[in-house]
């Protein structure tokens, strides 16, 4: 039983860290929190029930199409919002409200274009379990989980050891110090809101593989901030332990005290932490990033 | 010489602050030219228009005989760079990597590796330093890395914005010693200070900046000679 709650709360975990990571990198970069992050992942899961059950194209081909729309509608807010709105040179809150507009814009499209109906794949997902040491462990629960390992860390390789991430990591300590060296700081953007659009749509599948799609699921993404909060916002590993802490700490207490004191709990941890260690667990100074 | 930096009638406004109002200057290949002026006469704003990021109102800049681009990464890529005021390092990414950023539009990975010796040998703290948080060094080990991080990019030209500013009196001569050593290096150098006699004294010419326009301008020699100068312009 333990074993196998632990399984589950990490693959839940995951998934929020493929939310998390996007949004913590996008934070680092722009100083604000982008409250539609969570849309994408809805989206994402949209275009891929849209081919695999409408089109009726292979799940796996469905699913990378719908990895593809997501990040598409991620880059699109940013060249078409984002981009417009700091280039007026107005404060950091009207990102962040205009992100909330966003949000709340693709979820009424998506209540209008596909119902409030919740939907599933139709393709016949592996629900089987597997018995490992005595526990029944979900192979779905462990392809997710290992699919955002893989992802997770790829991410981390492209983040640390390559000429974009670096890019990435100078423009997010100092954004005006990069461009006066020449750093392409509007391309970076843009790329990083493919890569953080791609993970989000990711995520959205997963999620929608283990439970539904509907339009507001992109809900999520508010467990993503709190994971991203408690490991220290702006900080990539910090949004990754943030979330399986997360998953697992959800995991736990639906599975020991009571599924409808879950987000009490994961809330309450938010809080705490923010009492304790207002920078996170992996926190820069946040005097720093000021 | 030949010109390699020829501004014109530069205007440039923070919203109604007429910040530039008509500077021209010039600097020619070989040259270290300083600009001097008071605490808000425009000196940073100059810098800033030429590195295009922030939009000239009017005028017009030419670098190595054509008229220049407004995109800072494509100056930095035709051998023009900045080193900006407060020194701005990267403090969460180590000497190493600051120093690579600044490389990070060049491609001969030859030359790069040579530069990365040649910032070495120049300022040898940074190399003991090499893999420390940038944020971690001393203000004046922050200046050597952000004169080196801009030598990385490969310029014909680098201009400096006051870089002496908030430093101890041994820094701040061998920060001019550098900069001297680069020169002599074959890269020619524009100079803000609020030191003058200290910039005039390596100073090929200068020019003196008031309220948004060009007041004096002289050789270095000349400059130091006028006893009037601080008195009127500089604000000592
Ligand atoms: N970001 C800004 N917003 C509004 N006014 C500014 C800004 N930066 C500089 N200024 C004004 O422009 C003028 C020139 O400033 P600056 O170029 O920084 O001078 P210097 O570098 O010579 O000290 C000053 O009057 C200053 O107050
Ligand atoms: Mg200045």
């Amino acid at each position: 039983m333990f074993l196998q709650q632990l399984i589950t709360g990490i693959s839940i975990g995951g998934i929020y860290a493929l939310l998390a990571t996007g949004y913590s990198l996008i934070y680092s970069l722009l100083d604000f929190s982008n409250w539609a992050h969570g849309e994408f992942a809805m989206l994402g899961a949209y275009v891929a029930i849209v081919f695999a059950n409408m089109v009726g194209v292979p799940f796996l081909i469905a699913a990378v199409l719908g990895v593809c729309g997501a990040a598409l509608i991620s880059f699109f807010c940013e060249k078409v919002v984002y981009r417009h709105i700091r280039s007026t040179g107005a404060p950091n809150m009207f990102l962040m409200i205009g992100a909330m507009g966003m949000s709340t814009i693709f979820q009424q499209v998506a209540n209008l274009v596909f119902t409030g109906q919740y939907r599933s794949f139709k393709f016949k997902l592996p629900v089987n379990t597997i018995e490992i040491a005595g526990a029944y462990l979900g192979v779905l629960d462990l392809i997710s989980l290992v699919l955002t390992a893989v992802i997770l860390v790829f991410l981390m390789y492209l983040i640390n050891k390559t000429k974009f991430g670096l890019n990435v990591r100078a423009i997010a300590c100092n954004a005006y110090a990069a461009r006066v060296l020449g750093v392409r700081v509007d391309r970076s953007i843009a790329s990083v809101f493919l890569l953080a659009g791609s993970l989000a749509g990711v995520a959205g599948i997963l999620y929608g593989m283990k439970y539904n799609v509907f339009p507001t699921m992109g809900n999520i993404g508010l467990k993503a901030f709190v994971a991203s909060v408690v490991g220290g916002l702006g900080s990539v590993p910090g949004a990754i332990v943030g979330s399986l802490l997360l998953g697992v700490l959800e995991t736990f207490v639906s599975g020991y005290v009571s599924s409808s004191l879950r987000d009490f709990f994961s809330f309450a941890l938010l809080i705490v932490l923010l009492l304790v260690k207002p920078s996170g667990l992996f926190g820069v100074d946040v005097q720093d990033k000021a | 010489m030949a010109v390699l930096l020829k501004v014109e009638n530069l205007k440039a406004a923070y919203g109604g602050i007429h910040a530039l109002r008509g500077v021209s200057l010039q600097v020619e290949e070989g040259e270290i030219v300083s600009v001097l002026g008071a605490n808000g006469a425009g000196k940073s704003t100059l810098l800033k228009c030429i590195s295009a990021v922030m939009k000239r109102v009017e005028g017009n800049i030419e670098f190595d005989g054509k008229p220049i681009s407004n995109k800072p990464y494509e100056i930095v890529e035709a051998g023009l760079v900045q080193v900006p005021e407060a020194r701005q390092i990267f403090a969460k990414l180590t000497v190493e990597e600051n120093l690579r950023v600044g490389a990070g539009n060049r491609k001969d990975t030859d030359g790069i590796k040579k530069d990365f010796e040649r910032v070495y040998a120049l300022f040898p703290r940074l190399k003991e330093r090499e893999k420390q948080y940038g944020g971690l060094l001393s203000g004046g080990e922050q200046q050597m890395l952000a004169i080196a991080r801009g030598i990385m990019a490969k310029p014909k030209l680098m201009m400096f914005d006051e870089p002496s500013l908030g430093l101890a009196p041994v820094i701040v001569t061998q920060m001019f010693e550098a900069i001297k050593e680069l020169n002599k290096e074959g890269i020619s150098i524009l100079l803000i200070e609020q030191n003058a006699n200290k910039a005039l004294q390596i100073s090929d010419h200068a020019y003196i900046m008031q309220t948004g326009l060009v007041v004096r301008y002289g050789t270095g020699k000349e400059l130091l000679a006028d006893d009037t100068l601080s008195a009127a312009y500089l604000g000592e």
